[in-house]
């Protein structure tokens, strides 16, 4: 069912000094799928979205997006683009209120405000653009607290709120960074059903820790380990896989019961 | 109720503040008024880096300086129409931020900071010693307007009117700048400004331009003060008189349009009287800055704010 | 000629020695500290106020000097930056301005605002390549380098010293080892306080002291620092240098322009660096 091939690196590397973060990562995510990267901390996932995403280049290799060379791109480029990522800590304005960390988001993907005098004098929120941010809130749950300063919402709700300005940009693309990180029981429920709406409507990557949950949301499972992908297939059978199970179960403790 | 209080000062705040002023005139003199105002201007012009963006400049009065040298030159050397000066001050100013914000924006904390102060520095060396034979060095240099129309501005109550003017025009600027998606942006940058870039937009690009819009105020305000004073010195640019800004900014309250005005009233009347009874002004002024950054950190406005919402939430309750 | 550079290499060995500790506190706290000029200011003072103590002796007068600042250094670390740091850079940087300027207020209230010169406390001249150069100022371009060897041998070899470059690298990574930073980075605001004392000592005798000479000197260290690379110790060692000659053989041809040259150089630098600082 997925389509041609949207987001690609070749050979991608990233390294700190002596540290290789990430390895000679070869990826391709094709159009409309779900997939999950998951491995244990320090594997070089969150690197590699950062390779990606544009935070900063890669050491070696190329990225592409849509059959074209970003490997240099900027990062509000591959915005443009249609590439949004979320961020492992949650990343939101809290000195504003919630509504308005979604209109610059709106903007940014609608049409209104391209006239830049506009956009630097004009009020910054007219009815449509209100009702369209309020919309997005509304998919994430937290229409009503539009109002609320961001620093009072709590830690579940600041990361819908996250998801909510990823969505507000409309994106093609979009790539969760731990999404269910510090989340409460409850809060995880919220959220997975937030990604499970989503799969399908647009083409989703998911960095996670938790690798049962998981399971059920990706169609395909890739697997970091000290910065290279390790293997790539579907869920039941990446978990049920030897070498999987020695990483998680021989490196990281935190993991076990996610492995049953 | 006091919510609505705000609400009401919100909406009336041009005529509110230009009343306040013609206040303050028969009080303290129109040609004192007219100081205040001017600083005011010069304020909100630093606010909009500090306040809104997080950008702490300790070079700022380099572009007020822009502003009053390029009125005296121009009226010395072009024309002697005082509203063709200002053009050319604010045309100044644009001419300074494009040149040097592409360098200064790239930097932020403690850098940017120091890096305005170093071109202030350069500033007042080339007013003071490498353009003496234009700037007349240490001396400075006077100014004579032409009268435009009814407008003298050897008139002080010229000056006063114009001066009024232009601070509710600078007013109403900064309200639009601040309210608009750009404002929202400008506060954004403060808090976390990867993260902006990942909402798409090339921050690089709105940090110039504000930048950009505060050198032009700020030169506005320089080309205000010389239809104030006829006459403009090297002293006008002094780096150490940067610091007069800051405490406007922070005892006002940074980050409000209320706040700067607050600030700039505030700054102005006390260094206009407090040496009448204080020898140490330094010193002083050194006391309330450590006063102001460990105990009162949200400034005048952000203190009225607190009370006055703090009030409204117990009625509510 | 060879006086020009004489002069720049001992201009930039008092440069050197002054922006070690503005490069230690940016590269660790990420301030810039302008109370470092005050300290500066005050090792000069003390210099000078010790010297008619001593009859004029220099050297026992120069200890007094930079051992004094130690508890003025650890105050101003202790009661301000300290409980600044972490809440925000801008006020910091605020709370170190008022401190300097409590502090030359100060001063002009001890020693009023005239400058005062020291007098060459070598006296003596040197002569190289048909040149005399004063024998002091080949002296502090010795000390400079002596300074540099031992700070390196300090940062390389002691645990000390490489616990700071860690920090200074990756201050996340060094206390996630459960090593409390904010004690050595209180050993570093120490070290380079005392230096910048250092720095005013040696440099009174070539200047006059006067309780603004801290404002004019934290700008040149600043282009240092920035020139040389933020918490670089090698940086800062070749860019104060650098910039010394700069200063030196501009001041040659047009006395006035040398310090504005300094900031065109710093200007260019920061046009040429890919990262932000």
């Amino acid at each position: 069912m997925p389509g041609e091939v949207i987001l690609e690196s070749r050979r991608a590397s990233k390294n700190f000094g002596d540290l290789t973060a990430v390895d000679s990562v070869d990826y391709q995510l094709r159009k409309g799928e779900s997939a999950g990267i998951i491995g244990p901390n320090g594997a070089g996932k969150t690197t590699f979205f950062n390779i990606l995403t544009g935070l900063f280049p890669p050491s070696a290799g190329t990225i592409h997006f849509q059959g074209q060379d970003i490997t240099n791109m900027s990062a509000d480029l591959r915005v443009g683009l249609g590439m949004v990522r979320t961020f492992q800590l949650v990343s939101v304005f809290d000195t504003l209120p919630v509504l308005d960390n979604l209109i610059l988001a709106a903007v940014r993907a609608g049409t209104e405000y391209k006239n830049k005098v506009q956009f630097v004098l004009g009020s910054s929120h007219p009815g449509n653009l209100e009702k369209e941010c309020k919309n997005t809130l509304e998919m994430v749950g937290i229409a009503e607290k539009s109002r609320v300063l961001t620093a009072d919402l709590s830690y579940g709700d600041k990361r819908k709120l996250e998801i909510a300005m990823a969505l507000a940009l409309k994106p093609e693309v979009l790539l969760l960074d731990e999404p269910l990180a510090g989340l409460s029981d409850l809060e995880i429920i919220d959220v997975m059903e937030l990604m499970n709406n989503l799969r399908g409507k647009i083409t989703l990557v998911v960095i996670e820790h938790k690798v049962s949950q998981l399971a059920g949301l990706v169609s395909r499972l890739s697997v970091m380990h000290e910065g290279r992908l390790i293997i790539e297939g579907e869920p039941e059978k990446i978990l049920r896989d030897p070498m999987v199970r020695r990483v998680y179960w021989g490196e990281d403790d935190s993991t076990d019961e996610t492995c049953n | 109720m006091s919510q609505s209080v705000l609400k009401t000062l919100e909406k009336f705040s041009l005529p509110l503040v230009a009343a306040a002023f013609l206040l303050l005139a028969p009080i303290l003199t129109v040609q004192r008024t007219t100081d205040f105002i001017i600083f005011c201007i010069f304020v909100l012009a630093y606010d909009l880096l500090y306040g809104y963006m997080g950008r702490l400049s300790f070079g700022h009065m380099l572009y007020l300086g822009v502003g009053a040298y390029a009125v005296a030159l121009f009226a010395e050397h072009v024309s002697a129409n005082p509203f063709f000066a200002i053009l050319a001050a604010l045309a100044s100013g644009v001419a300074v931020g494009l040149l040097l914000g592409p360098i200064i924006v790239r930097t932020t904390g403690a850098c940017f900071a120091l890096i305005n102060l170093a071109f202030n520095q350069v500033g007042f060396f080339l007013a003071l010693t490498a353009f003496a034979k234009w700037t007349g060095g240490e001396d400075g240099m006077a100014t004579f307007f032409d009268t435009v129309w009814i407008l003298n501005f050897d008139n002080r109550y010229t000056v006063f009117g114009f001066s009024l003017f232009s601070l509710i025009l600078v007013v109403f600027l900064m309200r639009r700048l601040t309210m608009s998606p750009f404002g929202i942006l400008l506060r954004m940058i403060k808090e976390n400004e990867t993260r902006v870039q990942f909402l798409g937009y090339n921050t690089h690009r709105y940090k110039l331009l504000a930048f950009i819009l505060s050198t032009t105020i700020a030169a506005f305000s320089g080309a205000l003060t010389i239809l104030n004073y006829t006459y403009v010195t090297p002293s006008f640019i002094d780096t150490t008189r940067n610091v007069e800004v800051i405490f406007a900014s922070l005892i006002g309250g940074a980050g409000s349009v209320f706040g700067a005005l607050l600030g700039g009233v505030s700054y102005m009347a006390i260094s206009n009287y407090l040496p009448n009874y204080v020898q140490r002004w330094e010193m002083f002024l050194g006391i309330a800055l450590l006063l102001l950054v460990f105990k009162f950190q949200t400034g005048l406005w952000g203190f009225i704010v607190a009370r006055v919402s703090g009030f409204g939430v117990e009625k509510d309750r | 000629m060879i006086s020009t550079i004489a002069y720049g290499l001992t201009i930039g060995g008092i440069f050197y020695i002054i922006s070690i500790g503005l490069s230690l506190t940016f590269g660790s706290m990420r301030i810039v500290n302008f109370a470092h000029a005050l300290i500066y200011m005050a090792g000069a003072y003390i210099l000078f106020a010790s010297m008619s103590l001593f009859k004029g002796w220099f050297i026992p007068a120069a200890i007094i000097a930079v051992v004094s600042v130690i508890p003025l250094a650890y105050v101003i670390e202790r009661f301000v930056i300290r409980r600044l740091y972490g809440e925000s850079i801008d006020l910091a940087i605020i709370a170190t301005y008022a401190v300097l300027l409590i502090g030359v207020d100060i001063t002009k209230w001890i020693w009023g605002a005239t400058p005062i010169p020291v007098s060459d406390p070598v006296g003596k001249s040197l002569p190289v390549l048909g040149v005399d150069l004063p024998v002091y100022r080949l002296i502090i371009i010795v000390v400079s380098i002596l300074i540099f060897i031992c700070l390196e041998i300090f940062f390389r070899k002691t645990i000390v010293g490489k616990i700071i470059v860690a920090g200074l690298e990756d201050r996340e990574a060094t206390t996630s080892l459960g090593i409390n930073l904010d004690k050595y980075f209180s050993i570093v605001f120490i070290l380079g306080s005392s230096l910048a004392a250092l720095g005013g000592v040696l440099y009174a005798p070539i200047t006059t002291v006067h309780p603004y000479m801290g404002f004019q000197v934290i700008l040149i260290s600043f282009a240092v620092v920035i020139v040389g690379g933020l918490g670089s110790m090698r940086g800062t060692f070749v860019a104060a240098f650098a910039l010394g000659m700069v200063m030196s053989v501009t001041g040659r041809f047009w006395g006035p322009a040398a310090e504005a040259m300094v900031f065109a150089v710093m200007a260019v630098v920061l046009i040429f660096k890919p990262v932000e600082v």
